[in-house]
């Protein structure tokens, strides 16, 4: 600078700082400053953003697997612009590695790796490859599905190295199970070891590249400084970039978390970041025992390639190798760009992609909302949809109770996916479903017929034309065992999505267990919702049409066993229970209807009578924890429903759900959960209803 | 302008936006626990019994809330303690609740040796047995905490307190939103 101040010179008489600095902004940029010349500075300037979020997020993340999800929720959620930070780190890596493409592009297409500037062409590879393990390091971190399996992945890629894949991998992972050693390890690369080599790269291959120059044409003419022309092209770009960046972030409104990682979980559709991708495609192109040529043989020998080139320069013609080079990263990216959309395209036309994304999202809201709720769980984010009735107990409900009972007056759907191919097709009888009523089309026709088999009964066909980007074709009708199916395709779509409902053959569970549920039953027994569809327990129906109880009386029982028998507690015998109404003062005015209506064929405790001869459970302690457990556990205890024959019995699932499980379950019967958040719902007022509906699209194969 | 003075201008323009596009975020998001307010949601909760303090005896009493730690729900624990102090017949309140946080450095104050007042064993600040300073270590005497009126005649009244923490080192009682 021309006229220092008194104290830059104090300093650079000290340092020498100044002089130098103002050393480096005089020298002139060789062909004068420009565009040419920013990628490199927009990389590095990139790459300071990433270093400049990294360590603000730094401060709030926990890298542990029970409490990274956690922290960084309250990263996105709770923090002033959490949000902001965090996305800006997130779209920043793509940034960095378009950045970087550029940058290779340009330095290829220059021939800026020959002599002599070799050095610096391996330095920028080193840290290449740096910014690749940045960005698959970062993407584990929060801990949720989708880093979770896409690490599971990356990590078995590397496992599948020759002879030292499978030691790498484990040093990598930290063992064999993925868990806090893995985070930790990443954590570490990505925050300590990994920036470290960058920024030491950094350094060296600045100083290399201030040592030799910009490559460039010389243009006499042009005459300007790094510092400000040049300067200013590359502030200007860096700009550029933060604010594509910022946009994006808000646009998108952040990163996005998706839930909790669930090892357990299987139909997480978990793909890589999209740098990635064509990798990920890579690696679908080749059947398992050449996956090795998708995953190392090809990238290995790109690297090798390119690691080399300065020196093949030498040995070979350098017109021929440049030739070459140009041509391998031209290659090399259109392949990429190839491979990408071609993952991208499988995907958008890939049903059980799309179904398992939908519930994934769904996933995602639902713990977003336990989190803002209640928090999470100090056992760790593991333990938020696991404890979550509609989340782990509908799952359960689903698994293990759906495909008889109902709740809420669904049962369990079926979800599949028919996906015919061309032959397929061509091989099915368009005329099956063509006298239906709906002008359809032949490929139309076609898919439905080879979706369905040959015994469904067609009854009414749909085509749904309201929604301008696609037609939706709708066929309902009964299998052979009498379920009910839809079938439903989207127009120009080959896959059809084919739901099978079970038929209900039990009561219904919502609300077991609760005031609701047992007025309900003494109401109306023979309703589907209770015993209508089990003819076995028709004990009910037979009393009901006996009985004079009026509708206040009936209230009475059920007040009755809200306030004596569903508050069962633990160790009190149940002689000692019934002490309590042995004083006619004490007497709750249901009390005398339970003993003169029910007692007759219900035992209860150790009193009742078996007066009519009519079996009949114990009803001691029901719709409480412990009653409901034992119904679940083994219903055909003696006291239970052992009376039945054993084919009659509801099988038992003792030794099959852990009690964690068991509460979520009891818990879900009862209604004892957050309901989903209202704007989520179709309709507002059912809550229930709709939680159905989220869990409903089950993934069977 | 010329061509040099409009690159300096212009760099220095955009430079100073790229810097205040990521300062202002992060200094927000540094700032975040600052700009968190809670919300005074505590209540008076039932600690003990009139019968069950004697006069010149301190008792403490737990405190016990759900506690959030940022992301993490604890299921209710003891957050803090409060010592009562049965209070002479005829005093205007019966009852005397005190925090056990020490208004110097708030280390947790027991009651001294000879059971004649509190001490703090972290410097060793005393206390006498309605609060007040013995010696000036800490800035000011213990801070009392709002007690429910209740009847001085009935042993089984409830003794209902308020909890709250306050500002330590400051000799006025500011209470920690
Ligand atoms: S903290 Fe109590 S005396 Fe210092």
């Amino acid at each position: 600078m021309r006229n220092r101040s008194q104290f830059s010179e104090w300093i650079d008489a000290r340092t020498g700082l100044v002089s130098r600095v103002s050393g480096l902004s005089e020298e002139p940029v060789r062909g004068g400053a420009g565009l040419r010349h920013v990628f490199g500075s927009a990389l590095a300037g990139a790459f300071l953003i990433q270093l400049i979020t990294g360590l603000l997020l730094m401060t709030s993340y926990v890298p542990s697997s029970s409490h990274a999800w956690g922290s960084v929720w309250f990263i996105e959620r709770e923090m002033m612009l959490g949000w902001v930070i965090r996305g800006l780190h997130h779209f920043g890596s793509s940034a960095v590695v378009i950045l970087l493409a550029l940058h290779l592009v340009q330095t290829i297409v220059r021939a800026s790796y020959r002599a002599p500037r070799e050095f610096n062409w391996w330095l920028g590879l080193i840290m290449m490859f740096a910014v690749l393990g940045l960005a698959l390091t970062g993407y584990l971190l929060p801990w949720d599905q989708k880093g979770y399996w896409a690490t599971r992945v990356a990590t078995n890629i590397a496992g599948t190295t020759p002879v030292i894949g499978p030691l790498a991998q484990q040093v990598l992972v930290g063992g064999i199970e993925y868990g806090n050693q893995t985070l930790t390890r990443l954590y570490g690369l990505h925050v300590g070891v990994l920036p470290l080599v960058i920024v030491l790269a950094l350094l060296g291959h600045w100083a290399l590249a201030r040592r030799h120059g910009l490559n460039g044409k010389d243009r006499p003419e042009r005459t300007d400084t790094y510092w400000p022309s040049q300067a200013f092209y590359n502030l200007a770009a860096i700009g550029l970039v933060l604010a594509i960046l910022l946009g994006v972030v808000i646009y998108e409104g952040g990163a996005g978390l998706e839930a909790p990682a669930d090892p357990t979980g299987t139909d997480y559709p978990a793909r890589p970041e999209w740098y990635f991708l064509a990798l990920y495609q890579l690696l679908n192109e080749f059947e398992s025992d050449t996956e090795i040529i998708g995953t190392m043989v090809i990238p290995g020998a790109i690297v090798t390639i390119l690691f080399l080139l300065p020196i093949l320069d030498r040995l070979f013609p350098k017109r021929l190798i440049h030739f070459g080079a140009c041509a391998l990263i031209f290659g090399v990216l259109g392949g990429a760009g190839y491979l990408m959309t071609k993952a991208l395209v499988a995907d958008w036309n890939d049903a059980a992609f799309i179904l398992a994304r939908q519930e994934a999202d769904e996933q995602r809201d639902r713990a977003d909302q336990l989190a803002s709720a209640h928090g999470l769980p100090p056992e760790g984010a593991g333990y938020l949809m696991a404890r979550d009735p509609l989340s782990r107990g509908m799952n359960l409900l689903e698994a293990n109770c759906l495909s008889c009972h109902a709740y809420g007056g669904k049962v369990r759907v079926q979800m599949q996916v028919a996906q015919p191919s061309a032959e397929d097709l061509a091989a099915a009888d368009p005329s099956r479903f063509a006298d239906l009523g709906e002008p359809l089309s032949d490929s139309v026709l076609r898919a439905l017929a080879f979706a369905l088999p040959e015994d469904f009964d067609a009854e009414e066909i749909t085509r749904d034309a309201s929604d301008v980007t696609q037609t939706t074709v709708v066929l309902k009708g009964r299998n052979a065992g009498g379920e009910r199916v839809e079938a439903e395709l989207v127009e120009g779509r080959s896959h059809v999505i084919v739901q099978t409902e079970a038929i209900q053959s039990a009561s219904d569970l919502e609300g077991f267990g609760t005031r609701d549920w047992i007025r309900g039953l003494l109401e109306d027994p023979s309703s589907p919702k209770y015993f209508g569809l089990v003819p076995q327990c028709s004990g009910m129906t037979e009393w009901k049409a006996e009985s004079q109880l009026t509708p206040e009386q009936l209230d009475a029982v059920a007040d009755f066993f809200v306030e004596y028998v569903i508050p069962y507690r633990e160790g009190i015998s149940a002689a000692a229970w019934e002490l309590q109404f042995e004083d006619p003062e004490n007497q709750h005015p249901g009390y005398e209807h339970y003993m003169n209506e029910c007692a007759n064929c219900h035992f209860w405790g150790l009193g009742g009578a078996d007066g009519t001869g009519v079996d009949a459970p114990n009803l001691y302690g029901w719709g409480s924890d412990t009653w409901t457990r034992r119904m679940i556990e083994e219903p055909g205890a003696r006291d239970l429903y052992g009376y039945l024959a054993d084919h009659e019995q509801m099988p038992g699932f003792e030794g099959q759900l852990t009690q964690e499980d068991l509460d979520v379950v009891i818990r879900l019967l009862k209604g004892d959960f957050l309901p989903l958040r209202a704007s989520e719902n179709a309709s507002a007022a059912e809550p229930e209803a709709a939680a159905i509906a989220v869990d409903a699209p089950e993934q069977t194969d | 302008m010329n061509r040099r003075q409009w690159f300096q201008f212009g760099a220095a323009a955009i430079g100073a936006l790229i810097g205040l596009v990521l300062a202002v975020p992060g200094v927000a998001y540094l700032l975040s626990p600052l700009l968190k307010r809670r919300t005074d949601d505590s209540d008076f909760r039932t600690l003990a019994r009139l019968g069950d303090l004697v006069e010149g005896q301190p008792r403490s009493f737990s405190i016990i809330e759900e506690q959030r730690d940022a992301w993490v729900s604890y299921p209710a624990t003891p957050v803090g303690t409060v010592w009562l102090v049965r209070q002479p017949e005829g005093a205007s309140e019966p009852v005397l609740a005190l925090s056990a946080e020490c208004p110097h450095l708030a280390c947790k104050i027991k009651v001294s040796g000879d059971g004649k007042g509190f001490l703090c064993p972290c410097h060793a600040s005393f206390f006498e047995l309605d609060g007040s300073r013995v010696n000036r270590i800490s800035p000011r005497g213990m801070d009392t905490l709002e007690v429910e009126p209740i009847d001085p005649n009935d042993p089984n009244a409830e003794i209902r307190v308020k909890f709250h923490r306050f500002r330590t080192g400051t000799e006025e009682k500011i209470p920690l939103a």
